[in-house]
């Protein structure tokens, strides 16, 4: 990172980017919002410690999967505890099933959004592959890096992932 | 993996590219900011608050060395009080 690159060109350069990869992996448009926030307080709090070894767009792709992914076992936790939570929180209440995905136009809607859900039922790291692939369209390595993992293992996950969204939707159609 | 299966792969995979890039809400930067500063501000009050417990650690520490000191001194004088036979009673005649 440029020393003179401030957080807001920062921000100009790959909020886009941030934004929409927590809307597809967390879908929901409020935890997008905050977990967006999260990823550049934390970019700005530590792009001291970013090696100019990885580009800043996958330092960034990375910091992003791992706020979705903390964010994630957070909303779990607070659900095992759920019983603390007021009758009036609706928060709880905006599962994926109440989602409108913003980016998608109106005839697209079912068919992608069912997709997405299934997707989301998928262990983590075959969703993370899968979404940073299909909907970034970023390269088997660019993810091995993102994902700290060899190429081989990137193309084994894309593979179980497609072969397992591919058996869910199958189990959908039957029932 | 047969070519005619990757492409049903493939094609199931097809609605995401429905999926447009959305921009997010015009006050995203200025929330961020303001989370940012937030921090900062927090953690400056956190230094002064450490601040203020080392000094109260250093008061704490350098009263309970001078108090021990003191009581050993005490201690001193009153052994040799016994030692000597030295009255300290002000009262010069027994009953």
């Amino acid at each position: 990172m440029n020393s003179n690159q401030t957080i807001k060109e920062i921000y100009d350069e790959h909020s886009g980017l941030v934004y929409n990869l927590c809307l597809n992996y967390l879908q929901n448009t409020e935890d997008a919002e905050e977990v967006t926030q999260d990823v550049f307080v934390k970019v700005f709090n530590k792009h001291g410690n970013f090696n100019e070894q990885s580009s800043l767009r996958t330092w960034i792709y990375k910091i992003t999967v791992n706020q979705c992914l903390d964010f994630l076992k957070a909303k779990k936790r607070k659900k095992r505890f759920g019983f603390v939570i007021p009758i009036y929180d609706n928060s709880e209440s905006l599962s994926y099933s109440d989602f409108k995905h913003p980016g998608v136009l109106l005839e697209h809607h079912e068919a992608t959004e069912n997709l997405l859900k299934q997707i989301n039922e998928l262990p983590h790291n075959q969703k993370t592959a899968l979404l940073l692939k299909a909907i970034d369209e970023l390269s088997q390595k660019e993810i091995a890096v993102i994902m700290e993992l060899s190429e081989k293992a990137v193309e084994s996950l894309l593979s179980r992932a497609k072969y397992n969204l591919k058996e869910k939707i199958n189990e959908g159609n039957k029932n | 993996m047969s070519s005619k299966s990757m492409e049903t792969k493939n094609k199931m995979l097809e609605p995401l590219k429905h999926i447009q890039k959305v921009a997010p809400a015009s006050d995203l930067f200025s929330k961020i900011e303001n989370r940012i500063n937030e921090e900062q501000l927090n953690k400056m009050s956190l230094g002064k608050l450490m601040a203020a417990c080392a000094v109260i650690i250093i008061l704490i520490a350098s009263n309970s060395f001078i108090i021990n000191k003191e009581l050993k001194t005490n201690k001193s004088s009153s052994d040799l009080t016994e030692t000597f036979g030295i009255n300290t009673s002000n009262q010069l005649y027994h009953e």
